[in-house]
């Protein structure tokens, strides 16, 4: 079979499904929401001198993505277990016996729709809170700023798509988000808090992919990193890779 | 006993059931037959309060579900065979519904020997097959040795013999005088098991009577009749007798005649008569899935078109015969039991094929409920 | 209504040999038990809770020295494995009432027993039972094998008081997780109301986390600093307000609030599963 009729038929399953729009819109709303609060309530007298020299107008944009991620990570985990809970896996792989075809079809569908709600959440996240930040905002044509918001969409989709891969080697959705949320909303940030494990805790994915949202660097008293913004970037493509590769070992070991 | 009053369901704008009154009476096993989507399972689920009605009420010797003092010594159902959590094993699935009711642990060894896994009882019934679910579920159903008995589609996914222990079941449960209710789609299936139908399409009630009461009503039978081949003027001598005794008569493509109107004794002496020898003389009586189709076409709720690949084959007419000028447009009607007729108007060919393989083995003989002990 | 014959005089009915108790909450009890344990996702949940309770606070336990204790309780050690361990709590919660929807079972369980809240208060009683013995099981290795270690002099007094926060603090974790349940009954989603659960649960302090860096934080961002679920526990375990340690729970408004949170959703469960078609 075609890999373009695989590509399609992915399409229409993703679309037709009402987790995709919940999580989806979920991953806009709360990512765009918390922003303009952020926004909207900051005062910049409060700021002391540090905080005021590395204030960082993009991060006041881009930090509410650690909230909107745990939607994503919900439509990355479901895109793929729902196959397995609902068992049409069965008739999916009766279709496309390629298991590669399958996985790879479902995955490119999925994140480039990822891709394409995070830059979107992105986008309308820098623009809406810089208006709001008045005086402070600063315009998308500034040193590394494009580069921080474009950044922000990669890294939900590539977020999905390592959410995706270990749900493939999971293959339940509640095993994979019971593992991937503490993952990368508390054991991530537990490590980076604490200078002994910060050298371990700052390869992992959100760390280091996350990287790639900060303009001025040390803003808000965050961490030196050893990598730069596409270095770490970098890193969880690496993460990614793995998570995909070792789903679809899984998926070609495994009865489905 | 099982009676429902006025029971209505209403899914926004949808009807799904619709002022449904009926009784279930111990001692017979009741079939309740409609189209996918007539609102059968719907009205089960309501009979054990899993949905509420918006309108009307049914009742269990005379309690509604939920005021039985034991539900489960009093009801058993199998709505789903799929009901249950595919991590446990079918032993511990079935000990935790029996002590809800505080069944003894024994009684799950009985219904597992029942209905035959034992052998399966510590496996985990994600890696059952759909018939061990159906004999799960059948399990689940017979925990409390309730009094009142409700199976939906009990033989789907079942092999020819498990349709065959199925049916014995439910005709023994009925014998001990207990009320059995059973929906179906295997009209063969149904024939042979049920002794009194409840039929309903598009949610309301379209028979309730005794299973032959319920062919006679809906369909005709008819005679074949056969004259011998070596005699080139037989068929036409009969033929023409047979009308003039006041008969209607079909030609098969065969050459074979289907007569209606007239006994088989009265064919008989026609053929006799007119010096006519017979190589076939045989009853045809109507089949319940024939009667059914007639009365349900209806208030089918999902309709198919023709898959345009059919329109490559062509079926073969019947024949009207030289005498029958009545330019009628022939009822097809089945050559045997398991052959469906095609809804009248529509058009179409007769399916060829049973959909189910347990229905050709079940149905190759003339349909008939009171069949003594199938071998097995 | 007349009076209801019983099945076995109605005449040509089937009577049956075996006994018709009436059933009460002790049939259900048994029945959830039953489910319980019959399950791996159980001793996954559970087996994961202990382990990372165990595992991370006798390895604190083995990186610490006697003089460190005369800061900390000996139960703190088993506070950094239960942050993450409490996790398990809550999605064994979910599932308890959420993979019964998610299979279907929930139509075989309340055909089998129509009264409801009889099934769903054994699901309450015998989740929250396992969940809080087997926290507190956990929590307490680590502490007694903390006081016993590392209980020399140079550790200091230590008083009852930090036991007692600890338990109220294993509490805190079964109200989490009868929350979860709760959760689980109102959504009926596993991976939904799992979600939501371990949003609930970790998103708070991201969020004050934000506001505090800002300095700038609304009086709603202030709140959520104080009143989460890490910084409930913390405190339960002994935290005090400045950040030191101090012998016994330091806020006993993070159990009322807790407790009104989860009495509300308790309840909410109890109307909509009575009343809902499944």
């Amino acid at each position: 079979m075609a890999f373009t009729a695989v590509l399609q038929s992915e399409w229409t399953k993703i679309r037709t499904v009402a987790s995709t729009s919940w999580t989806l819109a979920l991953v806009f709303l709360v990512t765009v929401g918390f922003a303009a609060l952020f926004s909207a309530t900051f005062d910049p007298n409060r700021l002391d001198a540090a905080q005021r020299a590395t204030f960082d107008p993009t991060a006041t944009s881009l930090s509410s993505m650690e909230l909107g991620q745990l939607a994503m990570i919900v439509f990355g985990v479901l895109v793929v277990s729902t196959e397995y809970s609902t068992g049409m896996i069965r008739t999916s792989l009766a279709a496309v016996p390629r298991r590669e075809h399958f996985l790879l079809g479902k995955m490119a569908v999925a994140t480039a729709l990822a891709l394409a709600v995070g830059l979107l959440t992105s986008f309308a996240s820098f623009f809406l809170t810089q208006a709001l930040l008045g005086d402070l905002g600063i315009g998308i044509g500034e040193e590394n700023v494009l580069r921080a918001v474009t950044g922000a969409g990669l890294y939900l989709a590539l977020l999905a798509l390592f959410c995706m891969g270990v749900a493939a080697m999971l293959r339940s959705s509640v095993a994979a988000i019971s593992v991937l949320v503490p993952f990368f909303l508390i054991v991530s940030n537990l490590l980076v808090g604490f200078e002994a494990t910060r050298t371990v805790g700052q390869y992992l994915p959100s760390n280091a992919g996350g990287r790639i949202m900060q303009v001025v660097p040390h803003a808000f008293d965050s961490p030196e990193t050893p990598y730069g913004p596409w270095g770490g970037f970098g890193i969880m493509v690496l993460w990614t890779l793995a998570a995909v590769l070792g789903g679809y070992a899984v998926l070609r070991k495994r009865d489905a | 006993m099982i009676e429902a009053v006025g029971l209505t369901k209403r899914y926004g704008a949808k009807t799904a059931v619709d002022q449904l009154s009926f009784q279930v009476k111990p001692g017979h096993v009741t079939g309740f037959l409609g189209p996918n989507g007539s609102g059968k399972s719907t009205t089960m689920r309501m009979i054990v309060a899993l949905d509420r009605p918006t309108s009307g009420h049914v009742t269990i010797n005379g309690r509604p579900f939920r005021e039985l003092p034991n539900a489960q010594r009093h009801v058993g159902a199998l709505l789903d065979a799929k009901a249950v959590h595919g991590g446990r094993r079918a032993r511990a699935h079935l000990l935790s519904i029996a002590q809800l009711s505080g069944i003894p642990e024994k009684r799950v060894d009985e219904v597992l020997a029942v209905v035959g896994l034992q052998d399966a009882a510590r496996q985990r019934t994600k890696g059952f097959s759909l018939g061990m679910g159906q004999r799960l579920g059948i399990a689940t159903a017979l925990l409390g040795d309730p009094q009142v008995l409700l199976f939906d589609e009990p033989v789907n996914g079942l092999d020819p013999e498990g349709i065959l222990w199925v049916r014995n079941l439910m005709r023994r449960l009925a014998s001990e005088g207990r009320t059995v209710l059973v929906s179906s789609h295997l009209m063969s299936e149904m024939a042979l098991t049920a002794d009194h139908l409840i039929v309903i399409g598009r949610g309301r009630l379209l028979a309730d009577m005794g299973t032959q009461e319920f062919i006679a009503h809906n369909s005709a039978g008819f005679a074949r009749v056969r004259a011998a081949d070596t005699d080139r003027d037989g068929r036409e001598t009969l033929g023409t007798a047979l009308t003039k005794a006041g008969g209607r008569i079909l030609q098969e493509p065969d050459g074979a005649l289907r007569v209606t109107g007239l006994e088989l004794p009265q064919i008989s002496d026609l053929a006799h008569r007119a010096g006519v020898r017979l190589w076939e003389l045989s009853p045809h009586r109507a089949s319940l899935e024939e009667a059914y189709m007639r009365m349900t076409q209806s208030s089918v709720e999902y309709t198919s078109t023709e898959d345009p690949r059919a329109e490559l084959w062509e079926p073969e007419p019947l024949a009207l015969p030289a005498w029958e000028d009545e330019a009628e447009a022939a009822p097809e009607v089945p050559r045997t039991g398991f052959y469906a007729p095609p809804p009248p108007g529509a058009g179409g060919q007769p399916f060829l094929m049973p959909s189910n393989p347990g229905e050709l083995a079940s149905a190759s003989g003339n349909p008939s409920p009171n069949t003594p002990e199938d071998t097995r | 209504m007349t009076p209801t014959t019983t099945t076995a005089e109605q005449p040509g009915s089937y009577s049956s040999p075996l006994a018709t108790p009436r059933p009460h909450l002790g049939h259900a009890l048994a029945s959830e038990w039953t489910k319980l344990v019959s399950l791996r996702s159980t001793l996954w949940t559970l087996g994961s809770l202990v382990l990372i309770v165990v595992g991370v606070g006798l390895a604190v336990v083995a990186q610490t020295g006697d003089e460190d204790f005369a800061q900390i309780n000996f139960t703190t050690p088993a506070l950094i494995g239960l942050l993450v361990g409490q996790l398990a709590v809550i999605v064994l919660g979910v599932l308890t009432i959420s993979s019964e929807h998610g299979t279907g079972l929930v139509r075989t369980t309340f055909t089998a027993a129509p009264d409801r809240h009889r099934v769903l208060t054994a699901k309450y009683l015998v989740f929250s039972m396992t969940a809080f013995v087997t926290t507190t099981l956990s929590v307490f290795v680590v502490g007694v094998s903390a006081a016993v270690v590392r209980g020399g002099s140079a550790s200091g007094p230590h008083a009852a008081g930090e036991w007692f926060g600890a338990l109220l603090g294993c509490g805190y974790v079964t109200l989490l997780g009868v929350l979860a349940l709760a959760i689980g009954a109102l959504v009926r989603h596993s991976a939904g109301a799992i979600a939501l659960m371990l949003g609930l649960v970790t998103l708070p302090p991201v969020i004050g986390g934000m506001l505090s860096m800002w300095v700038a934080v609304e009086p709603l961002g202030r709140l959520i600093l104080k009143y989460n679920v890490p910084v409930a526990m913390m405190q339960l375990f002994g935290l005090q307000e400045g950040g030191d340690l101090g012998p016994a729970p330091s806020n006993f408004s993070h159990l009322i609030l807790i407790l009104l949170v989860t009495g509300a959703a308790v309840a909410g469960s109890y109307v909509v599963v009575g009343r809902r078609d499944v």
